[in-house]
């Protein structure tokens, strides 16, 4: 597997074997291994020192079960600190066809000429982007696809990521070739979009696996894990009802974001849970699914499309975190508008959570009456059209709340807070006070653990092992619902890992990669600048009480302080 | 006897002609405990599998509802 590296000023590239301190990294692990290896701590995250790395986890290119997600990363335009963000979709394995374990955008141009990437086992093509330029991501992709064929993979930036917002992320196609899959988190797209770089086409051809050391061992492996996974009762969950089997137990805890993260139970939740969205997608038929895959290969299939009255899709996929922050957090019930504000917000090439927490800030400064979906489709509209106030709101819920004097900003390290309110799920709360990444529910999410998530004095070790474990599958490619079957299977890790690539690892393997991971993002962070005072839920949040339960965050500041003590660089 | 209110989430409701059953309303005797409960309502899944939530806190398998409870009873999942 080799590092190709594209130096988007002098439009050149190489390719070279990696480095042996990376050979055992993939995904995340490898992003924040090369962060701290080549990124200057202290860099403009908008640019020339800063890099764009993408990366799949250790065990992306074979079509195991949801294990074949993308890695993006670099130091984050909104945080400051080390990001990665990762996606589904067809990108991880097309990049492994071509052997490539990272591709490292580097440098900047000079000049204001957009490119499009052309990576094929013939190298790199540098191709005007001036077409694209201004064009929304749906139409991107068709123009994209109707250019290069059908059996590509693309990486692309909307209007957003052109300008640099800060809410902006990186869309990836999904099997079916929509532009459906974003990692979204962090501001990466401004990072792509200050490369110049509006997408990138990936041409796999006919695709090579990456060799399987003992495919046997390998195929085993493989089938124990598709058992486990088959087996396990939150994958027919998540078939049937996707993410957004999640507003009952979120609202059941206290602890579902509503009106700007005022309370912890919406009355509107009959109305946007899963079980409501399931019967909707069903009677509507036409093109609406409740279960699709979004990778080749997944048993678990938890995305879905969401039709109109016609059954012609709304959007695709429509997931719980978007659900809950355009839905619940501005006080919307009604499923087709926030289907129509996801489809903006995934046109725009925005965060869905990020785009939601500022427009729940916007509204408490007045700027909508919560409810009114209508206007929350307006106040996007105005980020469509560049406005000033478009400006605002696409540069996420912290500039948002500065600028319009709200300081109930539900945010750390300055990234919006997931559809979990830290008041409820304490546990999910230390996640986003201590994850180097900002608040971040898919850097450790703790509200399964059957628990009193209203215990300050229990939470920081759930947290810890969520993070570690969480690390370790975003260092695999492994999705979080991967999870369900390894955990029923845990020597399949091991296996897969010693059958892909011949090395001898601990059973342990997924905790030791995700504590290094864990290691490199703080090192990164910490020589970036930051300190415990960064790791700390919004004031705020530690004193204004949330209903129903009248809880605040009150988890001892020493257990923030010392969740990571004992880890150093080897994990 | 005491009345509950058991609230069922996702695959624990129950599919019928007449539209999806999420709520049933039970009579039980005094000292009844959350595994009782799940068995009187045939719950397809193992204890271990949900989380049984009443007043915003998960219970425990043995714990005795009180007249009035609303019983939340979630088939688990780790995220979203």
């Amino acid at each position: 597997m080799l590092v190709w590296r594209i130096n988007s000023r002098e439009r050149s590239y190489t390719t070279k074997d990696s480095p042996s301190t990376w050979e055992r990294l993939g995904g995340r692990g490898l992003v924040a291994r090369i962060l701290l290896d080549e990124v200057k701590p202290d860099c403009d995250p908008l640019g020339k020192y800063n890099k764009l790395i993408i990366a799949p986890g250790l065990l992306v290119g074979h079509k195991v079960s949801s294990c074949d997600r993308i890695s993006f990363g670099g130091k984050s335009p909104l945080t400051g600190g080390a990001k990665e963000a990762n996606s589904g979709g067809t990108t991880g394995l097309s990049l492994a066809h071509l052997g490539i374990k990272a591709l490292v955008l580097e440098d900047q141009p000079t000049d204001d000429k957009w490119i499009v990437l052309h990576i094929s086992k013939n190298g790199v093509q540098f191709e005007p982007a001036d077409d694209l330029i201004g064009l929304g991501v749906y139409r991107s992709t068709e123009i994209l696809l109707d250019r290069y064929g059908k059996n590509v993979s693309l990486v692309l930036i909307g209007p957003a990521g052109e300008r640099e917002y800060l809410a902006s992320g990186i869309v990836n196609l999904d099997k079916d070739r929509v532009p459906s899959r974003i990692a979204a988190r962090g501001g990466l797209g401004a990072l792509m979009g200050s490369k110049k770089v509006k997408a990138i086409v990936i041409d796999a051809g006919r695709g090579e696996n990456p060799p399987i050391r003992d495919i046997e061992k390998f195929k085993n492996a493989q089938k124990i894990y598709n058992q486990a996974l088959k087996d396990h009762p939150q994958t027919k969950i998540y078939h049937d009802y996707g993410t957004n089997a999640m507003p009952g137990m979120s609202d059941g805890f206290g602890g579902m974001p509503t009106r700007n993260f005022s309370a912890g139970h919406f009355e509107g939740l009959e109305k946007i849970r899963g079980e409501t969205m399931r019967e909707i997608i069903l009677e509507r038929d036409g093109e609406g699914k409740p279960s699709h895959a979004c990778m080749p290969g997944c048993i678990i299939q938890c995305s879905n499309v969401y039709p109109d009255k016609n059954g012609k899709t709304i959007v695709s996929p429509l997931e719980y975190e978007t659900v809950g922050l355009l839905g619940p957090n501005l006080g919307i019930d009604d499923l087709d508008i926030i289907a129509q504000l996801n489809w903006e917000v995934n046109d725009l090439g925005l965060d869905s959570i990020e785009i939601g927490a500022a427009l729940g800030v916007a509204a408490e400064a007045g700027l909508m009456k919560f409810g009114d979906g209508e206007r929350a489709l307006e106040l996007v509209h105005e980020i469509r059209q560049n406005t000033l106030l478009g400006r605002v709101l696409g540069n996420g819920a912290v500039i948002t709340g500065k600028i319009l004097g709200v300081k109930r900003v539900p945010a750390v390290k300055g990234q919006a807070m997931s559809a979990y309110d830290p008041r409820a799920i304490k546990g999910t709360g230390v996640t986003y006070a201590t994850s180097p990444q900002g608040a971040d529910h898919t850097a450790g999410l703790t509200i399964r653990a059957k628990v009193d998530h209203l215990d300050p004095s229990i939470q920081a070790n759930i947290s810890r092992t969520a993070q570690i474990n969480m690390a370790g599958y975003d260092t695999l490619g492994a999705c979080i619902f991967a999870g369900n079957g390894f955990a029923s299977a845990p020597q399949a890790i091991k296996e897969l890992i010693e059958a892909r690539y011949g090395w001898e690892v601990s059973e342990n393997i997924l905790q030791e990669l995700g504590k290094e991971t864990i290691w490199l993002e703080k090192e990164f962070n910490r020589r970036a600048g930051f300190t415990s005072a960064h790791d700390r839920i919004p004031e705020w949040m530690t004193k204004e009480p949330l209903p129903p339960n009248q809880s605040i965050f009150d988890v001892p500041e020493s257990d923030l302080d010392h969740i990571f003590d004992d880890l150093d660089k080897n994990g | 006897m005491i009345r509950v209110v058991v609230q069922l989430h996702t695959i624990a409701q129950k599919k019928t002609k007449n539209g999806r059953i999420d709520k049933i309303n039970l009579e039980i005797s005094n000292g009844s405990t959350i595994l009782d409960i799940i068995e009187r309502v045939d719950i397809p899944l193992k204890f271990e599998d949900l989380l049984v939530v009443i007043e915003q806190k998960t219970v425990a398998a043995d714990y005795q509802p009180q007249d009035g409870d609303i019983i939340h009873i979630i088939p688990a999942i780790s995220g979203g």
